[in-house]
C-alpha cells in the first residue's frame, strides 16, 4: 500500500474552513433552526474540532488549553 | 445629510472558502471589505494603500505573507493602512515573531476561532487606530 504523507498546514487550513462554515450556521442562524437541525451541525463541529485539536497534537503544535477547550456538545449552542 | 465613511478592510487569503466568507460577515458587520487571492496581489493592494485593517494569510502563492510585510518597509504604501492581524493556521512562534517585529497588531490561528470571534479581534484592533 502506498504512504500517504498529510501537510498539516493543509489540513487544518480545511479544517478552519468546516469550522468558519459550521459556526456561521450555528451562531447566527441558530435561532431558526430546528433542534434536531442544530444537534446535527453540533456533532459535526465537535467532530470537526475534535480532528483540529488531533491534528495539532500530531504537528506538535497543540497546548492543554487546546485538548481542554475541544467542545463536547454541551458547550456548543 | 452626512453619511458616515465605512472602515475599509482587505482579506488577503488564498483559501476560496474561506476568503468568500470572511468578505460576507464583514460586509453583514458594516464594513467595506475588498479582497486578494494570492501575494503579489496583496501587496499591490496594500501598496496603494488606505485600509483601516488589513488581514494577511500567512502562506500564501506567489508571495507570503512575511515577504509582503518585508516588501512594504522597504516599499510603504502610497496611502497610509491601519493596522495588520496575520492570519495562520499553526501556533508558528518564529513567523509570529518576525510578524511583530515588522509592525503587525496581532495574529489569529485560523482554526481557534469562529467568524463571532474573528469580529471581536477585528473591532478591537479597528478601535485601537483610534486610540
Amino acid at each position: 500500500m502506498a504512504d500517504i504523507t498529510i501537510n498539516s498546514h493543509d489540513v487544518l487550513g480545511k479544517l478552519s474552513i468546516i469550522k468558519n462554515y459550521l459556526a456561521v450556521v450555528l451562531e447566527i442562524e441558530g435561532a431558526s433552526l430546528s433542534p434536531k437541525q442544530r444537534n446535527y451541525l453540533n456533532s459535526a463541529m465537535v467532530a470537526n474540532e475534535s480532528l483540529i485539536t488531533y491534528i495539532k497534537q500530531q504537528s506538535g503544535n497543540a497546548t492543554s488549553e487546546d485538548v481542554a477547550a475541544a467542545p463536547t456538545p454541551a458547550k456548543l449552542r | 445629510m452626512d453619511q458616515v465613511k465605512k472602515q475599509r478592510i482587505l482579506v488577503v487569503e488564498d483559501e476560496t472558502f474561506l476568503r468568500d466568507l470572511y468578505i460576507d460577515i464583514l460586509k453583514e458587520e458594516g464594513y467595506e471589505v475588498d479582497a486578494a487571492a494570492d501575494g503579489d496581489e496583496g501587496f499591490n493592494k496594500i501598496h496603494d494603500g488606505g485600509y483601516d485593517l488589513v488581514l494577511l494569510d500567512i502562506v500564501l502563492p506567489k508571495r507570503d505573507g512575511i515577504q509582503i510585510l518585508r516588501d512594504i518597509k522597504t516599499n510603504p504604501p502610497v496611502k497610509k493602512n491601519g493596522g495588520v492581524l496575520m492570519l495562520t493556521n499553526l501556533g508558528q512562534e518564529a513567523v509570529v515573531s518576525e510578524g511583530v517585529a515588522l509592525g503587525v497588531r496581532g495574529h489569529i490561528i485560523k482554526s481557534d476561532y469562529t467568524p463571532d470571534q474573528l469580529i471581536v479581534e477585528i473591532k478591537r484592533v479597528l478601535a485601537s487606530n483610534n486610540g
